[in-house]
């Protein structure tokens, strides 16, 4: 039977987390934000990732690293996209809005085997 | 392939579960292996590990935050990246994803098949993402609408 267990990571694993800086979270973070605020503002164009590179002209693996959330963009950069979107750069920065996971049902009350 | 799911309780958050998997007869995860294998990339092991920390806490699983289709079609393995490090993963949607192991991408080549260290770390979780699959299509895992887990009993085959 398979175990299900919940816990922290060990080892190396866990000293590295240790050395991470709230700074270089944060910076992680705005980069994921602004690439998260990127695609949703795409998606609501109903744009594909090739038809958004088509407006700069990019190609489309260089918009799919955007999305990827680990560019540093450059204002020029964000001036660009801010303009083919339509929106103030400020809107690239907003908190984003929840994804919706899909729905799953529920198929059986058998207890979770669980072990710490 | 025999393993243990593992939810790893500092990563996962509001957002998002962090599951891993632990082979049978090992003590870490396939992360935490992955990791410790990979140390050498100090800067984009760090950078994986902010990432999938900041998607469990605020961000989800975002579609785009991994490259897809790096498996079989409709397998749902896909790849987190920093830099030339690949962490392969098994993508269910923006509140669930396992995680396995991985290793650098030369950048000399273009698909992990040309390299074997990298290869043989994704037909792992190639076997790994099946035998997921198979449980979940089964009802032997129960995907709940928050993304944690319903176990029920799983007996490998």
């Amino acid at each position: 039977m398979i175990r299900f267990i919940k816990r922290k990571s060990t080892g190396v694993m866990a000293e590295i987390f240790n050395t991470i800086t709230p700074e270089e979270m944060q910076i992680t973070g705005n980069k994921m934000l602004v690439a998260a605020n990127i695609a949703d503002l795409m998606e609501s164009k109903g744009w594909t990732p090739a038809q958004f590179a088509e407006k700069f002209p990019k190609t489309e693996d260089e918009i799919l690293q955007w999305l990827e959330g680990q560019t540093d963009f450059d204002i020029d950069t964000l001036t660009q996209i801010s303009l083919v979107l339509g929106v103030d750069i400020q809107r690239l920065f907003a908190p984003v809005k929840d994804t919706k996971p899909k729905k799953n049902k529920r198929m059986s009350n058998k207890k979770l085997v669980l072990a710490e | 392939m025999d393993f243990d799911i593992v939810e790893m309780a500092d990563y996962s958050g509001e957002k998002a579960h962090v599951y891993s998997v632990v082979p049978e007869g090992c003590d870490k995860t396939l992360l935490e292996q992955f990791v410790e294998d990979n140390i050498e990339y100090g800067s984009d092991v760090k950078n994986i590990q902010k990432k999938l920390y900041q998607m469990g806490h605020y961000y989800g699983f975002r579609r785009y935050f991994f490259k897809h289709n790096e498996g079989s079609l409709g397998d749902g393995m896909a790849v987190l990246k920093s830099g030339q490090l690949r962490l392969y993963c098994l993508y269910f949607d923006n509140t669930v994803v396992f995680f396995g192991s991985g290793g650098y991408k030369p950048p000399e080549i273009h698909a992990y098949q040309e390299d074997a260290k990298l290869n043989a770390k994704a037909q792992q979780m190639r076997q790994i993402a099946q035998k997921i699959n198979e449980a979940v299509k089964n009802k032997d895992i129960v995907i709940e609408n928050d993304g944690s887990l319903t176990i029920n009993n799983w007996d490998y085959d």
